[in-house]
């Protein structure tokens, strides 16, 4: 394009500024777009080196007239805003306004609250266990006998022989089943506590919910059906979930759920260890031998029970790689979250 | 457990993608990752040290010349305690790289000598978690050899399988192979072993089982005149493929041929038995062992031990002893494959700290029909490899017979259970393919390695595995009965924390296993301590948030965050003697307040003890409490504190921190904390709202300002004021605190607006002026006040 019909083009983007112009701002902005030291203008008065002797004269007077139309065109604008401004009133309202702080809600918390939210729709109630809590609850009764290297898979702080600090929300379920008669239909969440070095993985204590139905007639069916509600609540509508054999000694059969997670980052390789696959939660239906150990009638009550760990959720929900971040108090990480 | 794809075709002949089988394994319980294509070294050669001498500038390193074929000699500072002259090693040159390629072999300079490549340990080929040193290669290897082509493995997939604690069936190839072989019908191979027996075992050693309810069968044979000597390269190919390090050509026959059935086998010098005998029995008060690893174990008398004529010479299943294994002399040796009791091993090696591969298979039990085979393939092995001059006949010893397990299994209860329609034909084939075998009605048998399959619901799982977790119909529908709906007794909590947040306060979680000096700065309980702490900062349990709450505050501060506010919600102990769990929970709520100055347009504001004052009253407020009073109360920890009631109960204080209890802080600050007992404030919730309909006639306001002396406190006042003024006065409000010069520190001036009205009438003025005189006659007679 020729720097005359450059000039051309220019003038016809200002009126049309002009025209859509609605505020003082507004107008002091187009005059610093036009007319300022790196404005449109001065860019065209730095082509005209570029020209040969000849054009030079001509063009620049061009340019020169322009100038002074888009002058004498901003200045009245902006004389008019100004004027209106003094008339109307003296009052500056971009003034900012009365600080009112607001807080947060921890990512924990807010991750808690929507999962129990899920299934509080599908009839849970909600039950609290101990933290501190004796063998029999926390390994025993599930069924997690202390010749069987299942007790292995949790490393367990002890207050004396016999006391654990729970290490998984699963003593609820004990606690429910002796506290009350099936039907019962109980999430609890809870605070855990492991006995493993603090890294950006693993923390020594952190949180989990547990759930428990137990009725007439449950099947894996119906737990297959709950848990892919949940996925699809949770991590959205779109979801890819499987359902994959594990063991438990306190669910038989037992399962593990995972969610496509997806291979399109390394990160994504490396915490689906290349598979695409990312597990979200253990779950299962009852084993005899826990309702045995409540005295519940197995032949009568059938039922299932699943749980997960919150930080993780919380972590793959947002982002989050290091567990410790948790715990804290980082108000420039809790301010994120609301 | 690492798994070789090679290896599991000498099992089953298998089709499938490598992908295929990682997918299938999981989806049967086996969760799997392919671990590595190959095992591919770029640039890595076989090289042999020529010349070794000591680094100019640290002691612990060397200076190696490194013949790596082709005329080329490299100068690799290495700080392996192994290097020696001659060695045979992995040279990995200038540009190779390790770790699958996460780690690049740079020409370097270490402590001002020049490095042009790196000597390899185990570890850094992947190969073991060795790095005790580098690896030294066997001696008829050739210099200049790709490492590649030297363990030819290239087209080998190495799986990793993360093994439930119940399948220890699957702690071996033949293992995994059974459970691929259900995939397609696959069928496992059979091997025959045959090899001669020449002589008979009883001349050379008897055997005796002591206690048959923890040893059940004990089979063993002699093989006399072998050569101990490195294994052929197939044998260490296979150990290293898997990870495992080769030993010598006995002791990885065994380990083979535990990875390959699943077994442990072990291997004693015949000569260092004593009186030719063997016992296997539990181990006597006050005896002791020196296992392979060289530390003496004192020995209890619920280990079970191999043991001779004299002493101990093994910890049945975990580990041998240090004397009686294989070594370079031995000429004769006895090869042990027993069945011991699960739980007898787990509790001898958890007693010792041990866990070995051995003592992990026979905790997860072991198929006890399988000894023999896995013996004698031993035999054949070792009668191929190092041409032993004899090998004796069978002993067996099977004193405690395991029965056959017979399951009931009823398929209509399975599809009950499942939520399936699967047909007695499908679940049939499904048995087949486990080798569950029907007796007669109803009743299954179960092979002899699945020591997991007890009961019918075992068999569901086995069911659903084989069909398919993924196949089973996901049902859409949900029950609920109302009998089993409760109320959430911590519902408050979630109606709190958004109240907190959206007066400005961020919720911290802390975590409860604190140090202990911190606690007790602010808490009168005793506190419930962890018998096995991760360190002696975390060794109790908290009794109180606070702490936990400056140690956020700390962060933050030092952070240049200021004047903001926390709270926690959150589970407090306290150690109690005589409850069975020694502690006693209860739901805190805690906020903390950093005041600090913050400048804004339109005025400077200070927040400060009359500010949290102000925002807990409106806090409780907020939970429909109305008769809040504040009595001055000493807490621990702090400077000034109050206890906070509601209706004359206690719920909780506040006050400001006394901050010469916390100088390892070095926080600056006021902080002022108020607590809450969850449960106190739950219990008094009332849902009861006292409804009134608003007053129609006017009401009638007097200002008063009194002088009164200084230490006289305003509530005081205030109280006197309420309780004179009758059932007309509605409402005391003071509005101004003052004091002057003329006053001096001795007094202050109180001013009030007090209000008055009449729920059916519209009140005189002359009324209004009796009661203050009655008000102001009580305050000259109690305070000294003077009207102004």
């Amino acid at each position: 394009m020729s720097i005359k019909d450059q000039t051309k083009q220019l003038k016809k983007e200002f009126l049309e500024q002009l025209d859509n112009c609605s505020s003082l701002l507004d107008s002091q902005n187009i005059k610093n777009d036009y007319l300022g030291r790196r404005g449109k203008l001065s860019q065209l008065y730095s082509k005209l080196q570029s020209l040969p002797k000849n054009e030079k004269a001509s063009v620049g007077k061009e340019i020169n007239d322009i100038k002074i139309f888009f002058s004498q065109k901003i200045e009245s604008l902006v004389s008019s805003y100004i004027e209106k401004k003094s008339v109307s009133n003296k009052k500056d309202f971009t003034l900012p306004g009365d600080p009112q702080p607001l807080g947060s809600i921890h990512p924990i918390t807010l991750v808690s609250e929507q999962i129990k939210d899920i299934f509080s729709k599908l009839g849970f109630s909600l039950a609290y266990g101990p933290e501190v809590d004796t063998e029999f609850y926390n390994f025993d009764a599930l069924n997690i006998k202390d010749d069987h290297p299942a007790r292995d898979m949790q490393d367990t702080f002890y207050i004396e022989p016999g006391v654990v600090l729970r290490t998984h929300t699963s003593n609820t379920q004990i606690h429910t089943m002796l506290k009350k008669d099936p039907p019962i239909k109980i999430i609890a969440p809870g605070r855990v506590y492991r006995n493993e070095d603090i890294s950006v993985r693993s923390y020594c204590l952190f949180h989990q919910i547990e759930g428990l139905y137990i009725d007439k007639n449950v099947t894996f069916g119906d737990l297959k059906g709950l848990l892919n509600y949940f996925a699809k609540e949770f991590f959205g509508k779109n979801v890819k979930t499987r359902f994959r054999p594990s063991f438990f000694p306190f669910t038989e059969p037992s399962a593990e759920m995972d969610i496509y997670w997806g291979l399109d980052s390394e990160s994504d390789y490396r915490i689906t260890k290349g598979t695409g696959w990312l597990e979200i939660l253990g779950c299962g239906m009852v084993d005899p031998e826990v309702f045995k150990s409540v005295k519940i009638d197995s032949e009568k009550w059938t039922g299932y029970a699943f749980g997960m760990g919150i930080e993780r959720m919380a972590m793959l929900k947002y982002g989050i790689h290091d567990i410790r971040l948790f715990y804290e108090g980082d108000i420039r990480v809790l301010r994120q979250f609301k | 457990m690492i798994i070789s794809k090679n290896w599991l075709e000498d099992h089953i002949d298998i089709n499938l993608d490598d992908s295929i089988i990682e997918s299938s394994l999981t989806a049967l319980g086996l969760e799997c990752t392919i671990k590595k294509e190959d095992i591919s070294y770029k640039d890595v050669y076989i090289g042999r040290i020529i010349n070794v001498s000591k680094h100019q500038n640290a002691d612990k390193l060397s200076v190696c010349d490194v013949d790596i074929g082709n005329d080329q000699k490299l100068n690799i500072v290495c700080g392996a305690p192994n290097v020696i002259k001659n060695a045979k090693v992995a040279v990995a040159v200038v540009g190779s790289s390790l770790n699958k390629g996460n780690f690049l072999v740079k020409k370097t300079k270490i402590r001002g000598v020049l490095s042009e490549g790196m000597l390899c340990s185990e570890k850094e080929l992947d190969l073991s978690s060795n790095h005790d040193g580098i690896m030294i290669l066997p001696e008829d290897c050739k210099v200049g050899t790709k490492l590649d082509d030297h363990f030819n493995t290239k087209n080998d997939t190495i799986f990793e399988l993360d093994l439930t604690p119940n399948r220890g069936d699957c702690l071996s190839h033949l293992g995994v192979a059974r459970e691929l072989a259900t995939l397609n019908n696959f069928t496992i191979k059979e091997t025959e072993t045959s090899f001669n027996k020449d002589f008979e075992y009883d001349e050379e050693c008897t055997i005796n089982i002591s206690n048959a309810e923890a040893c059940y069968r004990y089979s063993s044979r002699i093989i006399k005149g072998i050569k101990v000597e490195e294994s052929p390269e197939w044998l260490k190919k296979k150990l290293i493929s898997i990870g495992q390090k080769p030993i010598n050509n006995i002791v990885d026959t065994a380990n083979y041929i535990m990875f390959d059935t699943g077994h442990p086998l072990h291997t004693f010098d015949l000569k260092k038995i004593d009186g030719n005998c063997i016992n296997v029995r539990y181990a006597e008060k006050n005896e002791k062992i020196t296992l392979l690893d060289d530390k003496t174990y004192d020995l209890n008398i619920s280990n079970l031990v191999i043991a001779d004529d004299k002493k101990p010479i093994a910890l049945a299943g975990v580990m041998g002893d240090n004397k009686s294994g294989i070594s370079d002399s031995t000429v004769d040796l006895l090869i042990e494959s027993a069945y011991f009791k699960p739980e007898i091993i787990r509790k001898s090696a958890k007693s010792m700290g041990l866990m070995t591969e051995s003592s992990k298979r026979f905790e997860r039990d072991t198929d006890i029909e399988s000894l023999i085979r896995s013996l004698d393939k031993f035999c054949q092995i070792i009668n191929t490899i190092c041409k032993p001059k004899s090998i004796s006949d069978l002993k067996d010893l099977y004193l405690k017979k395991k029965n056959n397990v017979i399951v009931n299994f009823n398929i209509a209860k399975c599809n009950r259970f499942l939520g399936t329609s699967i047909k007695d034909k499908e679940a049939n084939n499904i048995f087949k393919k486990l080798n569950i075998t029907l007796e007669k009605n109803n009743e299954y048998k179960i092979p002899s390695y699945r020591n997991d399959l007890t009961r019918d619901v075992d068999l569901y799982e086995e069911i659903a595995r084989i069909f398919g977790y993924d196949n089973i119909p996901s049902n859409n529908t949900f029950n609920a009965n109302y009998s089993s709906f409760d109320k959430d007794e911590l519902s408050l909590i979630k109606k709190i924390k958004f109240y907190l947040m959206s007066n400005g306060f961020y919720e911290h979680y802390s975590n409860s296993l604190v140090d202990h000096n911190n606690d007790i700065i602010f808490s009168d309980f005793n506190q419930v301590k962890i018998s096995n702490p991760l360190s002696n900062k975390m060794q109790y349990l908290r009794s109180t948030l606070i702490p936990g709450l400056i140690n956020a505050i700390s962060f933050n501060l030092n952070r240049k965050q200021e004047n903001f506010k926390l709270f926690e919600s959150g589970v407090i102990h306290k150690y109690v003697k005589n409850v069975e769990t020694k502690s006693i929970e209860k739901q805190s709520i805690t906020l903390a307040f950093v005041p600090g100055n913050f400048k804004h347009w339109k005025k400077n504001c200070s927040n400060d003890f009359f500010t949290v004052k102000g925002e807990i009253i409106k806090f409780l407020k907020y939970l429909r409490f109305d008769k809040i009073t504040f009595k001055d109360k000493k807490y621990k920890g702090f400077i000034h504190s109050f206890s906070i009631n509601v209706n004359n109960v206690n719920i909780g204080y506040f006050g400001e921190v006394d901050n010469s209890l916390i100088k390892h802080y070095k926080i600056k600050n006021k902080l002022y904390f108020a607590d809450f007992s969850y449960e106190k404030l739950n219990s008094l919730q009332n849902d009861k709202i006292n409804f009134l309909v608003p007053n129609v006639y006017p009401s009638i306001s007097r200002d008063i300002a009194i002088e009164v002396d200084s230490y006289v406190e305003s509530q005081s006042i205030e109280n006197t004021i309420t309780s004179k003024g009758g059932d007309l006065l509605k409402n005391v409000f003071l509005f101004d605190v003052y004091q002057d010069k003329k006053m001096g520190d001795s007094k202050k001036s109180l001013a009030y607006k007090i209000t008055f009205q009449a729920n059916n009438r519209t009140l005189l003025d002359n009324e209004i002026d009796d009661i203050m005189v009655i008000i102001m006659e009580s305050l000259k007679d109690t305070y000294n006040i003077k009207q102004r």
